[in-house]
């Protein structure tokens, strides 16, 4: 990723659009035939993190293999939802990088870092969306494929994707919150936060950090969101349990709402991720007090965390057994809070 | 002298004896002595002191009292009263969660943006999970709890821990047990990565969700 001078920048941006381009013609698909959306019910929703190690991709058909098989469990399984990791995207750039030389991102600036990321990641952005859209169709699933980098009206972001079950682009949901590394690659944050539209699923999406915060969920539950889908890629080669816990599990704990997530690990130019698929539920609806419908049995490695989940009894549960949205008065605290915030940081408030 | 560590108290009456250590006590009873016992009692244990009750409500409610026995705070739950108070307690700013409103991210984050340090939480919902919903609000607001209860525990930032949990315990001295809240790692984490800078309150400015 690194090594290359300014001019180079352009000139990968040219070629990684024409390998990606090439090897997406050389893929040879089988194509959907009969696909029926897959089958849920409020009552019975099954649904998919997916554990994903990232290593630059060198072959798409080869990527397309590994997406296939683990589809293929979730589709075995009955998975309605299969969420993959944040970053999901990024391990393309290696149709580029694998040719001409991985230097780790640690040899480069964090400015220069950016600087090949804003220049290569639009190259693979057709082709990835390509890929998943096909993948969606195929199986008759909504598919979270994780988070790409993108440019998108000059604004430099870390989106996730959502496909529905026909196969189309249905929603596009910025970070909100992107981590100081990002911030220092010149990642923006998004500027609104929206419930995935076009799908029955009543669904949200925030990646990674989001799940820090517990206003991302609080924005998710005032849209009607009764299921979250969360994309993590943690660039932590220390995983522990609690700092995973003060993720996903911890938003699910507060806000009843379940969460499903797509996790990262391998080493990706230089920086090793760690994390951990899984479905998470309020601990009170879990035999063993735990919080954890299905999750991966280790930080490191590959597969598939599937659960089911009854939206009724969590809309049940969340009448009966959490704290509702705040009251006007709390509502004043927030704002007047968030407004300081704002003109801390940003000099000026919306 | 700055507040540095705190003493709260095993039993359900008010102890008779000062703690050896702990610049403010923390004090859970079944029912407050009137007024000018409680002054009394302060001003013989010579430091501040939080006690907490349940109400005739049948809700907690938590008085700060100084050391000279004068009543510098009343909570009876941030969300129920409307208000949220901060204290200045020995140099540090110190905030109070009661029971349920744990549930409540709002609450500990208006601490949190409020600048409070530590947060002590009184009859909070039991869990029996060590990621219990005042850990959870330490974590994203990177302030410091103390849950009270037999024993007590104090919830911190995970990076403010050696073993990365989040969570210290109490040690046992008697019917006192002495909570010693790791100050300088906490601000040390603080200054190297403040999560609340990474808030986005446009976002929420933009898409109030405590608007009807």
């Amino acid at each position: 990723m690194g090594g290359h001078d300014a001019w180079q920048l352009p000139v990968g941006r040219v070629l990684l659009t024409g390998l990606a381009a090439w090897q997406r013609r050389r893929l040879k698909l089988p194509s959907p035939t009969d696909v029926k959306p897959m089958a849920w019910s409020r009552r019975q929703l099954v649904v998919a993190g997916v554990q994903w190690r990232m290593e630059p991709v060198r072959a798409l058909d080869a990527w397309v293999d590994r997406l296939m098989a683990v589809l293929d469990e979730a589709h075995h399984l009955g998975a309605a939802l299969v969420v993959f990791p944040e970053d999901m995207a990024t391990p393309l750039l290696g149709l580029l990088t694998e040719r001409v030389g991985t230097p780790s991102a640690a040899q480069l600036s964090d400015a220069e870092v950016g600087e090949r990321l804003r220049a290569w990641a639009d190259a693979v952005a057709p082709v990835y969306r390509d890929i998943f859209g096909y993948l969606a169709r195929l199986y008759g699933l909504v598919i979270v494929a994780g988070s790409q980098l993108a440019t998108v009206r000059g604004r430099f972001h870390n989106q996730a994707l959502v496909f529905g079950p026909d196969g189309r682009l249905v929603h596009r949901q910025p970070k909100l919150h992107p981590l100081p590394l990002e911030r220092r690659w010149g990642v923006d944050p998004g500027t609104e936060w929206h419930r995935v539209p076009g799908v029955t699923l009543p669904l949200g999406v925030a990646v990674c950090h989001d799940a820090s915060f517990f206003e991302t969920f609080r924005l998710a539950a005032a849209q009607g969101v009764e299921l979250m889908a969360i994309p993590i890629a943690d660039p932590d080669p220390d995983w522990r349990e609690a700092k995973a816990r003060r993720g996903a599990w911890a938003r699910t704990q507060e806000s009843g709402l379940p969460t499903v997530v797509g996790a990262g690990t391998g080493s990706l130019y230089g920086l090793t991720l760690t994390g951990k698929a899984g479905v998470y539920v309020p601990r009170e609806l879990t035999a063993d007090g735990s919080g954890v419908r299905a999750e991966s049995e280790h930080p490191v490695g590959e597969g598939l965390s599937a659960g089911v989940l009854d939206l009724e009894q969590l809309a049940a549960f969340r009448a009966e057994a959490r704290s509702g949205m705040p009251t006007r008065a709390v509502g004043r605290w927030m704002e007047a809070g968030y407004r300081a915030l704002a003109e801390a940081v940003m000099g000026s408030a919306p | 002298m700055p507040l540095d560590d705190i003493a709260v108290w095993g039993g359900r009456e008010l102890p008779a004896k000062a703690p050896s250590f702990g610049g403010l006590m923390v004090v859970d009873v079944d029912r407050w002595p009137s007024r000018p016992q409680l002054a009394a009692w302060t001003v013989r244990m010579d430091r501040p002191a939080l006690v907490a009750q349940v109400g005739t409500d049948g809700q907690p409610e938590a008085l700060l009292m100084d050391r000279q026995g004068r009543v510098a705070g009343h909570h009876r739950g941030s969300v129920a009263s409307g208000r949220l108070t901060v204290h200045q307690i020995l140099g540090r700013r110190v905030g109070v969660l009661l029971g349920a409103e744990v549930w409540m991210p709002e609450v500990g984050r208006a601490l949190g943006l409020a600048g409070v340090e530590l947060v002590v939480g009184f009859r909070l919902p039991l869990t029996g999970s060590a990621y219990a919903p005042l850990w959870a609000l330490a974590q994203q607001n990177q302030w410091m709890g103390v849950e009270t209860g037999v024993p007590p525990r104090l919830v911190v930032p995970c990076e403010s821990t050696p073993d990365e949990s989040g969570v210290l315990a109490a040690v046992g001295e008697g019917s006192w047990w002495r909570l010693t809240p790791p100050w300088n790692e906490r601000r040390r984490l603080v200054e190297r990565d403040a999560l609340l800078a990474q808030l986005n309150p446009a976002v929420y400015l933009r898409q109030p969700w405590w608007e009807d």
